[in-house]
């Protein structure tokens, strides 16, 4: 069975963009074997009482994996997290780095998912206005956009040209 | 750990590619055809190698040929010299699922244990992604039932859990030409 339902709007709505600033960014390179000791690593980072902004992990050349971890600020717990990073199986010096501060911007909208040319408008113009995208990551009804630090503010003005930003706040269950 | 539940995607095929040089502007025009076409991009990631960004897409199974084609047509940009043909600069993964779990109440030991349980069951895990509430995972779809039942160990699901698979498909269509509404 199919349904058709019709709906239009000449700009992208979304319901919202929110600033996050001095975030800390993690990066780590390790072989794909060893992605069971990462995730136990990372799951003691949550016993050590991190929480996570954004996390992305994507498949590198020659069997190689790199994680972007962006953490909220908290000196005490940077430490932690880069004993954590030191201490974890065969991370060797250069296998991870952490640049801080970072600055991100989030914003969600109806049904990212299920629509063509989100991605194009939340990411070709930060790119066209030569922000340097740190990280990025679109899934589920978000975007995050993680820049350096003083960029967010026009990284908020790049997304204006593409999204109409509607205050109201998103109604129903939220499932990312 | 309890979770509110877990999704499965359709069937998709993975792209990741990395910027040749600076000035390579590939990767916006990449995205503007995809978007001219139609293509719906589930899921895209990106970070840096140095200044280089790395991107991470997925897009339908049966669209795929067409991103094939349109990857192989792109030109980094001017003056940009590529020695490589596309298929080696990008890496593509036929054959994925993406599984999600929500919310992940940005907890690393939710996120941890979920990726130590399928790497330790030999589920590769070729890419993963949060957003404001999920956790997206990308797998092989073939073992998307598979790594639900390894993911029980360290997951409580709630008791009358909806199907994991989509009932239903939402399409985006052409869009009205203005004036008509």
């Amino acid at each position: 069975m199919e349904t058709i339902a019709v709906y239009w709007e000449p700009q992208i709505r979304i319901y919202g963009v929110t600033t996050v600033i001095g975030l800390s960014l993690y990066t780590v390179m390790f072989p794909a074997g060893e992605l069971a000791s990462r995730g136990e690593l990372i799951a003691s980072l949550g016993q050590a009482g991190v929480t996570f902004e954004l996390v992305t992990l994507q498949p590198l050349p020659a069997g190689e994996m790199r994680l972007s971890l962006v953490l909220a600020p908290d000196d005490d717990r940077d430490r932690q997290v880069s004993r954590l990073l030191e201490s974890g199986t065969g991370a060797g010096p250069g296998s991870w780095r952490r640049q801080a501060p970072v600055e991100m911007v989030y914003l969600h909208g109806p049904h990212f998912q299920d629509r063509y040319g989100i991605a194009e408008a939340a990411i070709a113009p930060v790119l066209a206005a030569s922000i340097p995208l740190l990280a990025s990551g679109c899934s589920g009804t978000s975007i995050h956009l993680v820049v350096p630090a003083d960029c967010a503010a026009r990284t908020v003005d790049c997304l204006g040209q593409t999204f109409v930003i509607d205050s109201r706040p998103a109604a129903g269950r939220n499932n990312g | 750990m309890n979770v509110g539940g877990i999704k499965f995607s359709p069937e998709l095929v993975q792209y990741t590619c990395r910027q040749v040089a600076t000035a390579d502007n590939s990767l916006p025009a990449v995205l503007r055809q995809m978007a001219g076409r139609r293509i719906n991009l589930t899921y895209f990631c990106s970070d840096r190698d140095g200044d280089l960004l790395r991107s991470t897409f997925c897009v339908a199974a049966a669209a795929a040929l067409e991103v094939d084609a349109l990857l192989a047509a792109v030109e980094p940009g001017d003056g940009i010299a590529v020695a490589q043909p596309w298929a080696d600069r990008v890496q593509r993964i036929a054959g994925i699922g993406t599984l999600t779990i929500f919310p992940h109440r940005h907890s690393p030991t939710l996120l941890g244990r979920v990726v130590a349980a399928l790497a330790g069951a030999g589920i590769a895990v070729h890419g993963l992604c949060t957003s404001i509430s999920a956790l997206s995972v990308n797998i092989d779809y073939l073992l998307l039932d598979g790594a639900v039942a390894v993911l029980a160990a360290v997951i409580d699901l709630p008791e009358h859990h909806s199907p994991f698979r989509p009932e239903f498909a939402v399409t985006q269509i052409k869009r009205p030409v203005s004036g008509i509404f």
